[in-house]
């Protein structure tokens, strides 16, 4: 990419020089002279922007209907072992693993010393590697997705059999008041666990690695993710260890920090919040 | 500024430079050409220092939106990575977030610092108690090698003691010039003493993530912008200097969500705007 850049910016400059060298010699009148020169000017600045821009260059060339794409795939594709995601970018592929770091430690339960100390353990926790790793801190909303499932249906299925039981002119009314019950009990419980969000955090070390294929990039991305995740673990007196799966997506995945049944329950309470008033 | 960037710099001015060494070939536009010339060479410069405003100046002018990956969509405004799904839209934005700078710029590693550490665990928790929606704090780092940056050091530090008693030994010497390198000397000494307590030098760069639900792209923006308005507000706590991403650095810091450049210096040299 350097290399093209380097060409590609040379380029420019050396005809946006021949431009303003050749309009000294034409015989042309000094409104054409003008226009010339601002084109020249022009590709003198785009010539610079190339030292930041270079990876837009050549996707603006063919942009449609002012949307500039510099790619339509997916933004990775998961290891067959699931323990790593990769990204092919030219000749190379890259690829990610992540050390989750399981910290349940709290300041409310800390020592003054004991609160520097783990600030020091952190701090130390930064040099350990080399090459560039990403440590992140991750606080996001828990998917509950089954958890309100289950109570909707057994809502639904309260609801169903109340409206049996109140169709049927022999249902006993000790009954029926405990079914009433169950549904009002279903009901208020959906409110509840509505209401309120479910939150949690998740520390973990992203680590990359480039190689000529996908296995390659793979293996070498474990390789370096668990030297990462021996270090974390003894700075920090923890058990380390790759995320997978699932996991990764959560990690990765912006709809995944905030779960479809929230946004789900959050429109329901806005919508019944909107009917009361 | 790298040595890649100055020669930019230096080709792309000479050619604006150029057109002001033959003027005289534009008769009575003359004035005109020059201005434009300059305006060229200041346009080169503002890009250098700050291209995230004349980037985002161009795509919000001209309507541009960029789409970095399937699914994904970078606005005109630059400063968020919207993601559609099934209808509903989420919404990206970054926070610069250098805490480790204000802690170098400390004159000497005194009992404050000490206090700091023991403060931070608290104030971190603060922070994660009054915030209700998803973020996160991410730092980018790598060790660097401890006796090249101790030799640097040690070599700035012996520049700062030969200039200052060059300094106090000439005929009228002046006290401003001497308290300003007396400072540098102990902002040095302060870093060369860590080193010696053990601690590994770092080049790290920290940023923040957060993440914003709506059924409109406009109803997730705007939700992203309450969102980090009060992550500004909230992690004013941690002493740390707090400006939202947008430009080329946005699609960046996109991508290291991903993958990272293996070469700090290189991801430093990316990064030189905002930081």
């Amino acid at each position: 990419m350097a290399m093209i850049q380097t060409f590609v910016f040379f380029v420019i400059v050396i005809i946006a020089f021949a431009l303003i060298f050749v309009i000294q010699f034409l015989d042309i009148s000094y409104i054409i002279k003008f226009v010339l020169v601002l084109i020249a000017l022009l590709m003198d600045i785009v010539a610079f922007s190339l030292r930041f821009y270079m990876y837009l260059f050549f996707p603006l060339l063919k942009m449609k209907k002012r949307k500039v794409v510099l790619s339509n795939e997916e933004t990775f594709m998961m290891a067959p072992n699931g323990n790593a995601i990769m990204i092919r970018e030219g000749s190379y592929v890259y690829a990610s693993t992540f050390v989750k770091l399981p910290i349940y430690k709290s300041a409310t339960e800390m020592s003054d010393d004991e609160k520097r100390d783990f600030s020091l353990l952190f701090s130390k926790l930064v040099s350990v590697s080399k090459t560039p790793i990403k440590i992140t801190t991750q606080y996001y909303i828990v998917n509950r997705d089954t958890y309100l499932n289950n109570i909707r249906d057994k809502l639904n299925e309260a609801e169903n059999r109340y409206q049996q039981m109140i169709n049927d002119k022999n249902a006993n009314p000790k009954e029926l008041d405990r079914v009433r019950g169950e549904v009002t009990m279903w009901s208020n419980l959906q409110d509840s666990v509505g209401r309120a969000k479910s939150t949690s955090i998740i520390n973990y070390i992203m680590v990359t690695a480039i190689g000529g294929n996908e296995e390659e990039a793979v293996t070498l991305a474990v390789q370096r993710g668990e030297e990462i995740a021996a270090g974390a673990g003894a700075i920090l007196g923890i058990t380390t260890a790759l995320a997978t799966g699932e996991e990764l997506l959560l990690l990765t995945q912006p709809e995944q920090l905030i779960p479809f049944s929230t946004i789900n329950e959050e429109i329901r309470q806005k919508t019944l919040e909107k009917g009361g008033a | 500024m790298d040595e890649e960037t100055t020669l930019y710099i230096a080709v792309t001015s000479m050619v604006a430079l150029f057109v002001l060494f033959v003027i005289r070939t534009f008769g009575p536009l003359e004035l005109v050409v020059a201005i434009f010339a300059i305006l060229t060479i200041l346009a080169i410069l503002i890009m250098n220092f700050a291209d995230f405003i004349i980037f985002t100046a161009f795509t919000y002018i001209f309507g541009i939106s960029i789409v970095p990956a399937k699914n994904y969509v970078i606005p005109k405004s630059q400063n968020t990575v919207l993601k559609n799904i099934n209808g509903l839209y989420y919404a990206t934005g970054y926070l610069t977030a250098n805490i480790y700078n204000y802690a170098f710029m400390q004159e000497q590693a005194d009992e404050s610092e000490d206090m700091k550490l023991a403060a931070a665990p608290d104030n971190w928790e603060r922070i994660v108690m009054n915030i209700h929606f998803p973020f996160k704090f991410n730092i980018i780092t790598a060790a660097q090698d401890i006796q090249t940056y101790r030799d640097e050091l040690e070599g700035k530090r012996g520049f700062y003691e030969y200039q200052m008693s060059k300094e106090e030994s000439s005929g009228n010497p002046s006290q401003m010039t001497i308290d300003d390198l007396q400072r540098k000397i102990n902002v040095l000494k302060a870093r060369i003493d860590r080193l010696s307590a053990g601690e590994r030098p770092v080049k790290s760069i920290m940023y923040i993530e957060t993440t914003a639900v709506g059924v409109s792209e406009k109803a997730a923006m705007d939700a992203l912008n309450a969102q980090i308005n009060q992550l500004q507000t909230v992690f004013n706590a941690m002493d740390v200097s707090i400006v939202r991403v947008s430009g080329r650095e946005l699609y960046l810091l996109f991508k290291f969500g991903y993958i990272l450049i293996p070469d700090m210096m290189q991801i430093e040299k990316l990064f030189h705007s905002q930081k």
